[in-house]
């Protein structure tokens, strides 16, 4: 739990210096923390951590489409920042740090993660633009 | 449309998307962004190919042909929001294209919403808050915010030097790994958490996210290009913490 008001700080952060305007900025932080809280309580739940991120995604790519809808920015303004706190990054760097120390296979096993984490959370946000296209309603804001 | 209006309008369209992709907008949104403002102002079957390092547009019907190339690529959150305005604008009534190119001109030039000093302080707070993203502790935070403002005036000298990209990257894993072992012999931090929050806001998971967005979306070539660029900047990172840790005498960090 203690790490939940660091997720939205994260997102508030990436959010500022991606020059994000300033009306989206604090929603931009509450995207992220939902994303994080996605994860977190679905790795409560004892879901593996591969499915946690899935989740994760999706309810970071149905908020961000209900804000582009409310707000009028594209989805993205929210989606960006909001997946800073789960995005692979650090994965990636350490599967490289140990290629580079030598330790080759778990290098290898740490970038195969990080490629993994990066498709399911690609594919946790392209779902919920299709459902808003869908059944979005009236007034269509396509991302 | 004759030959002159025509030109204008590709010009503009070219311009728009240029302007998207050098903000960081995926491909699917600048070929649509695109294609709505050549058909706003009545051009017919457009054909779109847009990649991270280049756009081209071709009139099929008219024999028209634009290139553009993208050389550098940021992101800029606010530009990607007001040219998505403008095209909208422009489909609901299409202003001249001189005029609308002009006010593309302005988004590209246009200033962040918040100050610039600004940047510097934010960045090491997102940094500090990532540190307990990525496994820290809270004794980690105000480490990892003063490890990221040492790397982070790495950067920035190595771009006042003109260095290329990737050796900026080593810099700044370099010099959070001496930021982090400094105060480690000196606070007792742990090292591998604060380096980790260090560097959170130049390692690439989103690039790495982005490219794989563009190939679920079927823009392979630009998922190739976004996959490799993700992966230079992760190996120079990890080749700048790496030999660091190798000169202060640091064994395994993670």
């Amino acid at each position: 739990m203690i790490t939940y008001p660091f997720a939205f700080l994260t997102s508030v952060a990436i959010a500022i210096s991606f020059r994000a305007p300033r009306s989206a900025i604090l929603w931009s932080g509450l995207c992220g923390l939902a994303a994080w809280a996605g994860y977190d309580l679905s790795r409560q739940l004892g879901l593996p951590d591969p499915a946690a991120i899935f989740l994760g995604a999706l309810v970071l790519g149905l908020l961000a489409e209900v804000l582009a809808r409310r707000l009028h920015h594209p989805a993205i303004l929210f989606a960006i920042p909001g997946l800073f706190p789960l995005v692979p990054g650090i994965i990636a760097y350490r599967g490289v740090l140990l290629l580079s120390q030598n330790r080759l296979a778990e290098g290898a096993w740490m970038l195969a993660r990080a490629l993994l984490f990066a498709g399911l959370l690609a594919a946790g946000l392209a779902i919920p633009p299709v459902l808003f296209r869908r059944w979005g309603g009236r007034h269509r804001h396509p991302r | 449309m004759d030959r002159e209006q025509r030109a204008a309008v590709l010009r503009l369209a070219a311009t728009a998307g240029a302007v998207l992709m050098e903000c960081g907008a995926d491909v699917a949104r600048v070929e649509d962004t695109v294609g709505r403002i050549l058909r706003a102002y009545g051009v017919e079957e457009p054909e779109i190919f847009a990649t991270p390092t280049g756009i081209f547009i071709c009139l099929s019907q008219e024999e028209a042909t634009v290139i553009r190339r993208v050389r550098r690529r940021t992101i800029a959150l606010d530009r990607i929001s007001s040219i998505n305005e403008l095209s909208r604008q422009l489909v609901a009534r299409p202003l001249d294209p001189e005029e609308a190119l002009r006010r593309v001109r302005a988004i590209a030039a246009q200033p962040a919403p918040l100050p610039a000093w600004l940047d510097v302080p934010v960045n090491g707070l997102g940094a500090a808050a990532a540190t307990m993203l990525v496994g820290g502790t809270l004794d980690g935070v105000v480490p990892a915010f003063f490890v990221n403002l040492a790397v982070q005036a790495g950067e920035r000298m190595c771009r006042w030097l003109g260095l290329p990209d990737a050796v900026s990257d080593l810099i700044a894993g370099a010099n959070a790994v001496f930021g982090a072992t400094l105060l480690n012999r000196w606070l007792g931090v742990p090292v591998g958490p604060v380096v980790a929050g260090g560097i959170m806001i130049l390692v690439p998971g989103l690039a790495f996210t982005n490219a794989l967005r563009d190939a679920i979306s079927g823009d392979l070539v630009s998922a190739t290009a976004r996959g490799l660029e993700a992966f230079v900047k992760v190996t120079a990172l990890a080749i700048g913490v790496g030999s660091a840790l190798f000169l202060v005498g640091g064994g395994a960090v993670l």
